[in-house]
């Protein structure tokens, strides 16, 4: 019985300790593929110059499952001709994939990048791909300095913490 | 009179060291030095009793009512 509990708590907290941990881990994966998801993005706008519904499914298609969502709504939602522009159905997606995991700068920057999607020329949408990119990369500079930090942290405390409520109860 | 108590101070100790380790080596010195604290604190907590019985044990010896 004693030993029962004892695996339990060992158990309950380590996996807290993962979950935390977790966090950090798929903020860095979030942004890293949405940098890569917009680099193409870029490149399908200025090369392919089909229209932004049929390139948002594309690469909704090639990108990661974690980001896949924001891409395939807007592009269902400007392919359904209800007459949202392209900054507004980007905006509806994001409100309705919003997951625990970016903070509140990242969400931002994607936000401020749809304002700028669809109304202006190839040129400027250049322009206005190149800025978001940027600015997520210095957030993922940021974020990877931080889950340095943070992930190996998290770990051990969840383990360390099991121990130490073992050792107090017994 | 039981062993036990050492042996449970003893792994509390071990754990605190190790855990101050972690903490300090990602950065967070004050976390580090709360956690050292909060270990002495439940040390003490637990010995608090049996240093009040040697007290009133060394009063019975020297008779100092």
């Amino acid at each position: 019985m004693k030993l029962l509990g004892i695996v339990l708590v060992i158990f309950s907290t380590s996996s807290l300790g993962y979950l935390f941990a977790l966090k950090y881990k798929m903020r860095r994966w979030i942004l890293k593929s949405m940098i890569s998801s917009l680099n193409l993005f870029k490149i399908e706008i200025t090369y392919s110059k089909a229209p932004l519904g049929e390139i948002l499914m594309a690469i909704s298609r090639s990108s990661d499952k974690s980001i896949k969502f924001v891409f395939s709504k807007t592009g269902m939602i400007l392919s359904q001709n209800e007459g949202y522009t392209a900054g507004e159905a980007w905006e509806i997606a994001l409100k309705e994939w919003d997951n625990g995991y970016l903070k509140k700068e990242d969400v931002e920057i994607l936000r401020s990048f749809g304002y700028g999607l669809g109304n202006s020329d190839v040129y400027n949408q250049e322009k206005n791909f190149d800025l978001a990119i940027e600015l997520l990369k210095r957030q993922l500079s940021n974020a990877e300095e931080e889950s340095k930090k943070n992930e190996k942290l998290y770990k051990n405390i969840g383990v360390l913490a099991g121990l130490a409520i073992i050792i107090l109860f017994l | 009179m039981n062993i036990d108590i050492i042996f449970k101070i003893a792994a509390i100790g071990i754990l605190v060291t190790v855990l101050n380790q972690v903490l300090i080596h990602s950065g967070r010195e004050e976390q580090a030095m709360m956690v050292t604290l909060a270990g002495i604190v439940v040390v003490l907590m637990m010995v608090i009793n049996m240093i009040n019985n040697l007290f009133n044990a060394v009063k019975t010896i020297f008779q100092l009512y």
